[in-house]
């Protein structure tokens, strides 16, 4: 090769080749749920001769060779001279994770490492023994081109507006856009203090920032809207999921997708991948129960899970649901006190029971399968979940099935906090992480295991009081305040504060700069209208501080306190 | 002397090798569509094309079809065309030829084989 083949060139070969791997997982799961259909084998082949010419040119010749073998298969299937019965269909879907495989670990290799040629034989051998058979008249192929040109039409239009630009640039976009919202409060505030001396030069000067303002956030609504992508991109890959870990247990087991075209911002896109293959492991493996297990029960021997997505102002919540056998709370509640987690005579309910399922290293699986439970637990997920800002919750009903609720941000880059005083101080709270505010009385708070708690509904939470934690003289009496409690995955803490402030959009900076660190509780800092730096609070270390403080005593405090 | 080049391909990985492979001929632009369609269009956009690099199988509009359309216009016909074929697609590079197609390369190829083609038809 008479070029290098740059990490830019495998970085974009592998995104156009996960698109086309992407439309042959979803034609074979087509053509095995509703039979062989020429116009689906058809719509494979182009996809296939570009993913073909991609890697001829990048250097990957046994990808190249066994994409090969598959377009002439597609061709047959199309034609109608090779049928697809089952044991025609099982090698084309081992093959498609083989090439997917072969083409992941190539690009990140940069060369060919995973051999495709055991997958190729079987193909070669499908292929000759579909030439042994008599062989139908071939359908007119340029019937099903010509048939797929009008709607195609619209497409043209709409595809040839398309740019494709680097994440990066449109990240630095936003960061300018962020600046231009903190001058852009800060002239409104000067607007103001001008009208104030000077009404009619003041009064011009603030409609002159409105109309800034106005601009700047339909700037900023853009940027954002650009790094928006559907969930599909992660949801498309569950179905051929859900159908392979089925196969391998005997269970039959049908996903339904919703709401695939709720809109997230690509960093989301990027992470909530894994947590949810998690997931998704884990209700076929412990929650759908095998088929004659389910008959036993009452139940269709099919199990249904649901995966659907939704808006919720500025969040995504996510939700899985199966219809299998559920979460054993008097299961986890001994595991939890065998752990030392729960005291033997704690009183907890159920649903709070239920979330122990996610702290460290727990699992209540008695057998390791392939599939899961190999060590493996939902601490996993909830790691995921605290990087995004994300909370998850279980609830489950027993043989009914269990729901895993995961909500998140729909961005990262610009946060809603919650802003709240404490002492002079002004702190802001990512609003992610909160999961309510209250008024409290000094009655409320009790002593549980030498802390401050307080009871919400069937829930009992530790309480921090930031002026501690700070080391800021409170306004008032500190127990005659307000509490913001904050989650964290499936954990809930109270924070006092003197006072609530209200929320506010903020661009978060410099989130591993010299100013933060999680030792002091502070995850960047963002300015005000009026030039004042507020801190945002990290609430995961605070989660962290306050665990500490129950296993060591009182080292979180501020070292002049 | 190449002013400006059309590629038509509906692979962004072979619009960046085109990047990289016409680097050489200096103040050359390339101008880039992702099918046929959308290559008439700059075709009409853009002035004095000077050669189109043609990929056949692609969405929309393949390159067959495209071919057709720019040889029926006496303002484009004379632009010289090169198809870029895939294996396999052999009788598509034929009919490309018999069409008006000035020569063609393979996939994968190589940029000195290019290089010598757009040489050798453009003269440049």
């Amino acid at each position: 090769m008479d070029f290098e083949v740059s990490a830019e060139l495998v970085g974009i070969y592998l995104e156009d080749a996960r698109e086309h791997l992407a439309v042959l997982d979803d034609a074979l799961l087509r053509l095995e749920q509703s039979g062989p259909d020429p116009d689906v084998a058809a719509s494979l082949l182009g996809p296939l001769h570009t993913l073909k010419g991609n890697s001829g040119m990048i250097g990957f010749n046994g990808i190249k060779d066994y994409v090969h073998r598959l377009e002439d298969a597609f061709t047959r299937v199309r034609d109608g001279s090779l049928t697809l019965e089952p044991a025609v269909l099982q090698p084309l879907f081992e093959g498609a994770s083989a090439l997917r495989e072969a083409i992941e670990a190539a690009a990140a290799a940069g060369r060919e490492g995973r051999d495709l040629g055991a997958e190729g034989a079987v193909l070669a051998s499908l292929l000759a023994a579909g030439d042994a058979a008599p062989s139908p008249a071939p359908a007119a192929p340029a019937e099903t081109t010509r048939s797929t040109k009008a709607g195609d039409a619209t497409l043209a239009a709409s595809r040839s507006s398309l740019v494709r630009v680097d994440f990066a640039k449109l990240d630095h976009l936003l960061n300018l856009v962020g600046e231009l919202i903190v001058h852009r409060t800060k002239l409104t505030e000067m607007g103001r203090q001008v009208s104030a001396v000077a009404p009619d030069a003041g009064q011009e000067l603030l409609d002159s920032v409105h109309q800034v303002a106005s601009v700047s956030t339909q700037l900023q609504e853009t940027i954002m809207d650009i790094r928006m992508l559907p969930i599909r991109h992660v949801f498309e890959r569950f179905p051929r999921l859900v159908r392979d870990l089925a196969h391998g247990q005997d269970k039959q087991i049908e996903l339904i997708l919703q709401g695939e075209d709720t809109r997230v911002d690509k960093a989301v896109i990027d992470e909530i991948g894994e947590p949810l293959v998690h997931l998704i492991r884990n209700a076929v493996d412990h929650g759908i129960e095998p088929p004659a297990a389910r008959a036993a029960a009452g139940k269709s021997p099919i199990g249904t899970i649901l995966l659907s997505a939704a808006q919720e102002s500025n969040q995504v919540v996510i939700t899985l649901v199966d219809d299998g056998a559920g979460i054993d709370a008097a299961e986890v509640r001994r595991r939890a006190v065998e752990r030392g987690l729960l005291g033997a005579d704690e009183k907890l309910s159920d649903r709070e029971i239920i979330q122990f399922i996610f702290t460290e290293g727990f699992s209540t699986a008695r057998s390791v399968t392939d599939v899961s439970g190999r060590g493996v637990g939902l601490d996993v997920v909830v790691q995921s979940m605290e990087r995004l800002n994300g909370l998850i919750e279980a609830e489950t009903i027993p043989g009914a099935g269990t729901k895993f609720i995961l909500q998140l941000p729909l961005t990262l880059a610009i946060i809603t906090v919650l802003m709240v005083e404490v002492g002079d101080n002004v702190y802001a709270l990512p609003s992610g992480a909160v999961v309510e505010s209250l008024h409290f009385r000094p009655n409320e708070v009790s002593q549980m295991n030498g802390r401050d708690t307080l009871r919400i509904r069937d829930r009992i939470i530790p309480l921090v009081h930031l002026s501690e934690f700070f080391g800021v003289a409170p306004r008032r009496h500190r127990a005659e305040a307000y509490a913001v409690i904050v989650g964290r995955g499936e954990k809930r803490l109270g924070l006092t504060v003197d006072r609530l402030r209200g929320q506010q959009d903020v661009v978060i900076k410099g989130l591993d700069s010299v100013v933060s660190g999680t030792a002091l509780g502070v995850a960047g800092a963002t300015i005000l209208g009026d030039g004042r730096v507020v801190l945002v609070l990290d609430v995961a270390a605070l989660f962290e501080s306050s665990r500490g403080r129950g296993k060591r005593g009182a080292t979180w405090a501020p070292a002049e306190a | 002397m190449l002013r400006k080049i059309l590629a038509v391909d509906d692979s962004a990985l072979i619009h960046q090798m085109y990047k990289l492979f016409l680097s050489r001929y200096k103040n050359c632009k390339l101008v880039s569509a992702m099918n046929g369609l959308e290559a008439l269009d700059k075709l009409g956009q853009e002035q004095e094309i000077d050669l189109i690099l043609l990929d056949i199988n692609m969405p929309v509009m393949n390159g067959l079809e495209f071919l057709q359309r720019v040889q029926k216009e006496d303002a484009y016909k004379g632009i010289p065309v090169i198809i870029i074929s895939t294996e396999g697609k052999e009788e598509d590079t034929v009919r490309g030829l018999k069409m008006g197609a000035k020569g063609y390369v393979k996939k994968p190829f190589q940029a000195s084989e290019l290089h010598s083609l757009i040489e050798k038809i453009t003269g440049s």
